[in-house]
């Protein structure tokens, strides 16, 4: 049967080597959206400044997008919109990874009574649903930026933990976790080399995948008052703003739509193509 | 002559667990007590089912017994410090089944066979690159395989890496589960002969698990039947053995044939006859 | 189906390595007769598992068919309509081919459906699992995969391949896997159905006691060819090619009182 294994990895590792459209589009979503949010703090416009005079005006050589109204540069409060979606949604990838490594995978590695409560702890998390349980504990912890990002992450990890739990218990089992502890590996040693890896990969994957979900989070809570607050310049908020002039100026509302749904596409292609390219890998490997 | 490993009287039962549980326990072990010296190649024989594996984990402290105890130069297993249970791992070294499924399919050959090297002994990274060499070698594999990855080998390759990987700490037994069962036959047999080369030079000892009687004739002193979670047989490997106890026997007498039966049946008449 | 003769010429099967094509089956003749063993040996990479798959029609992925001709009784037949109706195949590992969310009772049904006669499952299944040695026929009826030990799903294999009514068995590697008992058993029940069904048999295997215990005709591959046919008992009394004899050689060390 070795002759088969060995040419499904054949055509695996053709398959990776030619990056379909779908994955470029996604890398070049993602990249120009990621660019936006590192250079937007360097360009000349001020997202915040406020021109009475120059209200609800179409395009222009000074406002390429025009302005809303309170006269504030569109483009401007666009591309720190990225900064403030992106960066809101590293910092809550990076909580949820950590917690949902952290408690997950010792629940997992350790097992026993340890393992018991700390899922009946997850499953507490689960039964109320990711959205309702943010707007909850933003109704707790206050409005702004860093709750929402606090609510975000405490909604969501209950979720990794979960996954990553199953992953470690899986990987547990292996013959070559066996043989590590023959060999002499320590409890942490066999968790730091032969399981967090392999957890790793299929995380980053499943990340990539959500952060979509948690772009539209932030947003939603955002434009429901509960999240970021004018005149910081959220997507959420800009579209929450521009709710009295769709009628009048629907491009205020586009746009910062358009970004959503932009930015929500890259990140799911991505994921899509990370998948792709690493599970069959996996796959394979696992043989 | 020393006792390496020993199991004493141990049990193990496994709880009714998973979706389907019942709540009743499964007695797997019910006092089995197995002992290898320094230098014998015992064999475990036993059908599927008879808990040869069960009774492999506990003997490589996988797993802890719900009775009795295992021993390694005459210490309990789960009571040794940091320094016990180096000596332990040094001392015992196994092989397991499934050769891809025992190797971390992210991890070089080199770095697979010197994981026992970094945990258990005190080489430097180059000496350790060099032992690595020697063991390939050793097991008929060339140095400069350490630099690939074991997806990209066949079975019978891998598991010479795992038992390259075994050898590395110098052990003075190495266990081994149904190691060549999944290869075929003339594998099967330059990976004995290796070991049967390695135990005259080295004076290893073995435990062999397996279900073919045919190797344990090969290769093994010393033979012990395990039958539904008991021990029932442990005795000498002479030139022709018989066992008393009848799930043993039936092992034995299940072995498949050397040749052809001698006056060949032939089917052939019979089956021509109805279209 | 009462087709005698299951053959196959010029099988040529060919995968890609880094590029470029190597043959992995380079022109294989074999024929299966009903009534008869025959075994297929060689070492591991011979390809004999592949011409197994390709006797069916079949190809693992990345694996190309450049030639071949399968015949039922000399005509040419398509072999992807063989599967299920004259051909039925057992597998190493039973596991991977059953439905694991369908009972026994769920595959039977479905395998009498390729044949057109879904209604003679209550008639035909306890009748059947009793000749493969499976007792208590309403209760493993009922039971799902997971629930049965890897000879009971051999077992259950060979039954469904008599209820396909298929003339032919195509069984690669069927005991490796198994312990000695049952593979006595699973080999005692092929032979038995040989004789009384006149089931015709292609058996893949390494080693050469199955072969000894089972085999009327035994082809033997080396890279991708035949290298030798013979009747099992010339085989084993005088073995014309290298292939056979470093079997043969590998065999008779594990029986050192009698070659001694």
């Amino acid at each position: 049967m070795s002759v088969l294994v060995r040419d499904d990895g054949l055509s695996g590792a053709r398959r990776r080597l030619r990056p379909r459209r779908t994955t470029l589009a996604g890398l070049a979503l993602v990249g120009v959206i990621a660019l936006a949010a590192l250079a937007a703090p360097l360009l000349p416009w001020d997202p915040e400044a406020v021109d009475l005079m120059a209200r609800l005006e179409g395009p222009s050589a000074a406002h390429w997008l025009g302005t809303d109204h309170l006269g504030r540069d569109l483009l401007a409060r666009l591309l720190h919109g990225a900064s403030v979606s992106l960066g809101a949604v590293a910092v809550i990838v990076a909580l949820i990874l950590t917690l949902g490594i952290g408690i997950g995978g010792l629940s997992g590695f350790l097992g026993g009574r340890t393992d018991r409560i700390v899922m009946r702890v997850c499953d507490g998390f689960l039964t109320v649903p990711t959205f309702v349980l943010a707007m909850f504990m933003v109704g707790v912890l206050g409005t702004g930026l860093t709750n929402v990002v606090l609510a975000i992450a405490l909604s969501h990890w209950a979720w990794y933990a979960r996954i990553v739990r199953g992953m470690v218990l899986s990987l547990r089992e292996r013959d070559f976790v066996a043989a590590a502890i023959v060999s002499g590996a320590s409890r942490p040693r066999v968790f730091a080399e032969h399981i967090l890896p392999g957890v790793l990969v299929q995380l980053v994957v499943l990340a990539t995948l959500d952060i979509g979900h948690m772009i539209l989070h932030v947003a939603g809570l955002s434009f429901l008052g509960l999240g970021v607050m004018p005149p910081t310049p959220e997507w959420g908020v800009m579209i929450s703003d521009a709710r009295e002039f769709i009628w009048t100026q629907p491009m205020l509302m586009l746009w910062p739509g358009l970004m959503i749904l932009l930015t929500v596409m890259g990140f799911n292609l991505l994921g899509d193509a990370l998948r792709d390219r690493l599970d069959p890998m996996l796959a394979g490997e696992d043989h | 002559m020393t006792i390496l490993l020993a199991a004493e009287a141990v049990e193990k039962r496994y709880g009714g667990q998973g979706v389907f549980a019942t709540g009743a326990s499964k007695t797997v072990l019910r006092g089995v007590s197995l002992s290898v010296r320094d230098g014998e190649s015992v064999a475990l024989l036993g059908a599927s089912g008879s808990g040869k594996s069960t009774l492999a984990r506990l003997m490589l402290g996988l797993e802890r017994p719900d009775g009795g105890t295992v021993r390694c130069l005459g210490q309990p297993i789960d009571a040794l410090d940091t320094d016990g249970r180096r000596t332990f791992r040094r001392t015992v070294q196994a092989v397991f089944q499934d050769p891809l499924g025992a190797v971390n399919p992210r991890h070089r050959v080199g770095r697979i066979i010197a994981e026992p090297l970094r945990h258990l002994t005190g080489l430097d990274a180059r000496e350790r690159a060099a032992r690595v060499a020697e063991l390939l070698r050793l097991v008929g594999l060339a140095p400069e395989d350490a630099d690939r990855l074991p997806g990209s080998m066949s079975g019978g390759q891998v598991q010479r890496v795992c038992i390259a990987r075994a050898l590395a700490p110098e052990p003075r037994l190495i266990l081994l589960d149904e190691a060549v069962s999944n290869l075929d036959l003339v594998l099967q047999l330059q990976i004995l002969d290796l070991l049967a080369g390695l135990r005259d030079r080295l004076g290893t000892a073995f435990l062999f698990i397996t279900h073919d009687v045919r190797l344990v004739r090969r290769f093994c002193h010393r033979v012990a039947v395990l039958h539904d979670g008991g021990l029932v047989e442990d005795r000498p490997v002479g030139p022709s053995f018989a066992f008393d106890h009848p799930a043993a026997r039936a092992l034995l007498d299940a072995m498949l044939p050397a040749a052809p039966p001698p006056a060949l049946r032939d089917r052939s008449a019979e089956s021509r006859i109805a279209p | 189906m009462t087709a005698h003769r299951l053959s196959v010429e010029g099988l040529r099967l060919s995968a890609r390595r880094d590029g470029r094509p190597v043959e992995l089956v380079r022109g294989i003749d074999l024929a299966v007769e009903r009534g008869r063993v025959t075994a297929l040996v060689g070492a591991s990479g011979s390809g004999k598992s592949l011409t197994c798959l390709g006797l069916q029609g079949l190809t693992p992925p990345g694996v190309e068919r450049l030639g071949g001709r399968v015949r039922l009784d000399g005509e040419a037949v398509d072999p992807a309509t063989l599967p299920g109706r004259a051909v039925a195949t057992v597998m190493q590992n039973p596991r991977s081919a059953f439905n694991p969310v369908l009972t026994m009772r769920a595959h039977a049904r479905e395998t009498l459906a390729v044949r057109g006669d879904a209604g003679a499952l209550d008639r035909l299944l306890p009748e059947i699992l009793a000749e493969v040695g499976l007792p208590e026929p309403d209760r493993i009826a009922r039971l799902y995969p997971f629930e049965m030990s890897g000879g009971m799903l051999q077992r259950m294999m060979i039954a469904l391949a008599l209820l396909a009514g298929a003339p032919f068995l195509l069984a690669d590697e069927p005991t490796t896997d198994l312990d000695p008992l049952v593979q006595a058993h699973i080999l005692s029940l092929i032979e038995r159905l040989v004789a009384t069904r006149g089931l015709g048999v292609l058996i893949v295997t390494h080693d050469m006691g199955v072969v000894a215990r089972l085999a009327d005709e035994v082809a033997v591959m080396e890279a991708g060819r035949i290298v030798e046919t013979a009747p099992v008992a010339a085989l084993f009394a005088a073995p014309r090619s290298d292939a056979a004899r470093a079997l043969l050689d590998a065999h008779r060390a594990l029986y050192p009182e009698e070659f001694a």
